[in-house]
């Protein structure tokens, strides 16, 4: 494979992870901070 | 409610490895665009994300204006819902622009352009971060009227986005469904598509469960604030 195919495949899949649980993490972040 | 709990969870998380497993060991290669292909796995999900959740935001608003008024607990579910939704329908959207990028840099040779769809949709992800903005630097019933009405407006380039490779001619490829003779995908394919859309569409619901959870109990918390501080100066 194109090395330049492989790398943005594997960037698309691990920006999207890291975007998703980000947010996730946001949202236990105002979970934790809204029952202090 | 228990039950959603802990099996929505567990059914997510199923769904998203079956998914990942499906798209990248299943289905074959693309005949022109070999492996970069499979970046469409992840980037069509989070259009139907997007669009369901900016829908779902939209119902919330209005729904918020009906209510604001007459029935206190149901214009603040209604609220909950659609910064819950908002929020949701951003992060899909922000998926879909940066693999969208991701694919055409190798595929073009660009990593952006000004077609009638890209242009459209940075437009609308631009309204919906202006919404949030607004939901996060203003307070009080006034802020959720005016963020309930922008939504409406918002969504009015919705269609426009869904609309654009049809009306115009863009270099956004044709769309998968409804999209005519031409359009679509391999057929062989579509296990990985219907694997990722059930998957995130699940994380979506998941996500957006817990975060109205929250901004429910946000809103409650703040309302009996208000209250109290009315009760003390009268």
């Amino acid at each position: 494979m194109d090395p330049m195919f492989h790398r943005h495949l594997v960037l698309a899949y691990t920006v999207t992870w890291v975007i998703q649980l980000g947010y996730l993490a946001y949202i236990v972040y105002k979970w934790k901070a809204g029952k202090n | 409610m228990k039950l959603f709990r802990w099996l929505w969870p567990v059914l997510t998380i199923g769904l998203l490895a079956q998914g990942f497993y499906v798209a990248m060991f299943v289905v074959p290669p693309d005949k022109d665009q070999g492996d970069i292909f499979r970046i469409f796995f992840y980037h069509l999900p989070s259009w139907f994300g997007m669009a369901i959740f900016f829908a779902i935001n939209l119902g919330a608003s209005i729904t918020y204006l009906i209510y604001r008024h007459t029935n206190s607990s149901r214009s603040l579910k209604a609220d909950a819902l659609a910064v819950s939704s908002a929020e949701m329908g951003v992060v899909f959207c922000t998926v879909g622009l940066i693999t969208g990028s991701l694919w055409a840099r190798p595929v073009w040779g660009i990593w952006w352009t000004w077609d009638e769809r890209l242009t459209s949709t940075l437009v609308l992800y631009l309204i919906y971060v202006a919404y949030l903005l607004l939901r996060r630097f203003a307070a009080g019933p006034q802020m959720q009227t005016l963020a309930a009405v922008m939504a409406i407006f918002g969504y009015a380039d919705v269609p426009i986005v869904y609309m654009s490779t049809r009306w115009w001619r863009t270099q956004h490829p044709a769309p998968v469904f409804f999209g005519g003779p031409n359009a679509g995908v391999d057929p062989r394919m579509m296990p990985a598509v219907w694997w990722n859309l059930a998957a995130w569409l699940a994380w979506g619901i998941l996500l957006v469960s817990f975060r109205y959870a929250v901004a429910y109990r946000d809103q409650l918390a703040e309302q009996k604030a208000a209250l109290r501080a009315l009760e003390m100066a009268g």
